[in-house]
């Protein structure tokens, strides 16, 4: 199977270490091993945070991990699978001194090289007495893991290419950022040597492992410990290649191949005037045709198709005629840093997103804090405010160091709006910064597992292309029940998110084929859904409950109004089987399966 | 009736815009399927909740039975976008 069944557990504080084969764990303790935990990601990290008592402090625990289907072509799993999880207590998510679930992914190159070490990730406990890496050698018979001091300052790129240089392919790394304590810091994710860094960004990971004084987590697979596909021969070979040809060239991942998130968004939004800008207040920013990439195209620049390790290439780079080579955009830095804060110069906004991935901070809370900033001084009739292009890099940098106003708007937008005020129009969900999409289109958010995030709850544009869907409470408790499974499976089994539409559909077959179980469509939801109700009852020991599940203010337009929101939450709650409150109960964990978990309600 | 197509569907055509005589939303997707090919049709008849095809007519977005019961005339623009479904 396409799993070792093992994980590195390293305690830090007792800097001891030992490999666990989690599967006879499981298998212990509950007598079976659940499709949830083998399929992966997050799927099988959330039960690592389960306890009986609210978490105080988001940095004790982190865990790095891989999917089934994460791996490289020649390991016999499809192309674009090279997805790493981490899965921890989001600084983000805070309530009353308590940490709700978090985690983030990305794609690069680290995830198939740790399975290449014969492990399915790591799990970090505890903290360290000093900056450190945590590098698990498996280039020879014996595996080892040590810890190796490091510098908490250098950026990400330096501590990436330092970790190749030692040997280490597959590195995971925090930036200063993680170590001043910016609560939306990242992490990053390593790819080829001295090319782009993969941020894993989302509900402040970086926070959460940098303030354990890890800086990196390195995997040297020097001798390949890759797992194999259970099911191998001409005919599963045939159905591969068939799968692998529809990722490189058919039309389940063509938009991201030609205009990327950026060009196919900006393509998309822009025309329904749906684009958020100043701070989500305005939808139909007239300068935003400047940051289009078929205008600058018309200009003379070109947009390249260079991508991570698969064939979607939903990331670009775009060079100026004079061929200046700028930082790499993805559509939701792009909007949040450019049109969200004002700012439609293409130059600043690269090297706002350079400054946001070199220091290790979430280049999209980034662009949320700083637009709530922008309107917050426009409202008091003080500067800087929208379209400071200068302030905008020096505030990046303020909010890295922690220092003048930097150090507050470090805390989030939640966090600040409650200090300085302005809370109506701070864009976030359960602390987390809006995804650059209009909140009053999408209902979802409120219940999305991280926060305001797109891709946790995928609920985005459908209220954009449904004029009669949108003020209906069934419709919307229908399509939210609906995204659940299909949303949390893309975080667990290792895929790229944008392979979606050809993936999810094969997964029976994959199980089948790669872990050797039979597994039907059904089952595997179910798993996914599991995972989402593990979160909820993570969540709710930390305090969260139904008054979180909200949306803010700014987000109450059109047909979206208070009353909806209520009433399809109610109605949401029952068709999940949650209590009024929103609470998992014992009656919903036997709805899913996951009695056994019923002492950590 | 002018038809304007973004994103994908512009590349595809490789055109931003074009007229048609279709009198009907469906009919003009099966005209441009036709002369398109099966690319263009795979999107027009998208059926993922996200990626789904996005209709508006003359500015207004129509929900998919609005868009089936639609009828054109002479001065109409129809816009046809697709999502691509994540950021």
């Amino acid at each position: 199977m396409t799993i070792s069944g093992e994980v590195l557990k390293y305690d830090l504080r007792k800097e001891s270490y030992e490999f666990i084969n989690w599967m006879e764990e499981d298998r212990q303790r509950h007598g079976a091993v659940s499709l949830r935990r083998t399929i992966g990601g997050i799927g099988f990290a959330f039960d690592e945070f389960l306890s009986e008592k609210p978490c105080r402090d988001p940095s004790t625990k982190f865990v790095i991990n891989t999917g089934f289907l994460t791996g490289l072509p020649r390991h016999g799993v499809p192309s674009g699978c090279t997805r790493t999880y981490v899965s921890f207590h989001s600084p983000a998510k805070e309530k009353q001194a308590s940490y709700g679930i978090g985690y983030a992914a990305a794609g690069g190159l680290c995830g198939p090289h740790i399975k290449a070490c014969g492990v399915d990730g790591v799990i970090l406990a505890g903290k360290a007495s000093r900056p450190v890496g945590v590098m698990l050698d498996a280039s020879s018979d014996q595996r080892e893991a040590c810890l190796i001091d490091m510098d908490p300052w250098a950026t990400t790129r330096e501590t990436v290419d330092l970790c190749f240089k030692l040997g280490y392919r597959g590195s995971v790394a925090v930036g200063p950022a993680g170590f001043r304590g910016v609560r939306f810091a990242s992490v990053h994710v390593s790819y080829m040597p001295h090319d782009h860094v993969r941020a894993a960004a989302r509900g402040g990971p970086g926070l959460a492992l940098g303030g354990m004084n890890v800086k990196a987590v390195g995997f040297n697979d020097g001798k390949d410990r890759t797992p194999s596909p259970k099911v191998s021969g001409p005919e599963v070979e045939q159905w591969m290649k068939g799968i692998n040809r529809e990722l490189a060239s058919g039309s389940g991942t063509e938009k991201y191949k030609q205009h990327g998130t950026w060009g196919g968004n900006w393509s998309y939004l822009l025309p329904l005037k749906a684009l958020p800008a100043e701070n989500f207040g305005n939808l139909d920013p007239k300068d935003a045709y400047k940051l289009d990439p078929e205008y600058l195209k018309s200009q003379g620049w070109s947009i390249s198709q260079k991508g991570c390790a698969c064939p979607i290439m939903c990331w670009k780079i775009p060079k100026d005629p004079s061929g200046q080579t700028l930082w790499k955009i993805d559509y939701e830095n792009i909007d949040l840093l450019g049109p969200n804060c004002g700012v439609y110069d293409i130059y600043t906004l690269s090297q706002a997103i350079e400054m946001c991935d070199m220091q290790g901070i979430d280049a999209m809370s980034t662009g949320g804090v700083i637009g709530w900033f922008f309107e917050h001084n426009k409202r008091a009739g003080k500067g800087p405010t929208f379209g400071d292009g200068e302030a905008l890099l020096d505030l990046i940098e303020k909010i890295a160091e922690k220092r003048d106003e930097g150090e507050l708007l470090a805390e989030g937008v939640k966090k600040a709006s409650e200090k300085l005020g302005d809370a109506d129009i701070a864009m976030q969900v359960k602390g987390l910064e809006g995804a650059a999409y209009p909140f009053w289109s999408n209902l979802g958010y409120a219940f999305a597992l991280r926060g305001a995030c797109h891709t946790s709850l995928g609920t985005y544009t459908i209220g954009l292309a449904n004029p009669n869907g949108v003020s209906s409470v069934e419709w919307w408790a229908d399509e939210i029940v609906k995204a659940i499974p299909s949303s949390m499976i893309c975080q667990m089994n290792g895929a790229c998110y944008f392979t979606r539409k050809v993936i999810v559909p094969e997964l029976p077959k994959l199980v089948r084929n790669l872990l050797g179980l039979e597994a039907s469509k059904e089952e595997i939801d179910r798993s996914a859904l599991q995972t989402y109700v593990i979160a909820r009852m993570i969540d709710c020991k930390n305090g969260f409950s139904s008054d979180d599940d909200s949306l803010p203010q700014r987000a109450f337009r059109n047909t979206t109004t208070k009353e909806l929101l209520s009433k399809t939450k109610a109605l949401f709650y029952e068709k999940m089987g949650f209590n009024g409150d929103g609470k998992v109960t014992q009656e919903t964990l036997g709805k899913y399966g996951l009695e056994h978990l019923s002492q950590y309600l | 009736m002018k038809v304007v197509l973004y994103g994908i569907l512009r590349s595809i055509a490789g055109r931003k815009d074009l007229d048609l005589d279709s009198p009907t939303v469906p009919q003009a997707e099966e005209e441009l399927s036709r002369r398109f090919g099966s690319r263009m049709r795979q999107y027009l008849y998208e059926q993922d909740a996200v990626e789904s095809l996005t209709v508006v007519l003359n500015g207004r977005v129509l929900s998919k039975d609005e868009a089936r019961a639609a009828r054109l005339q002479g001065e109409d623009v129809l816009e046809l976008l697709s999502p691509i479904g994540g950021g």
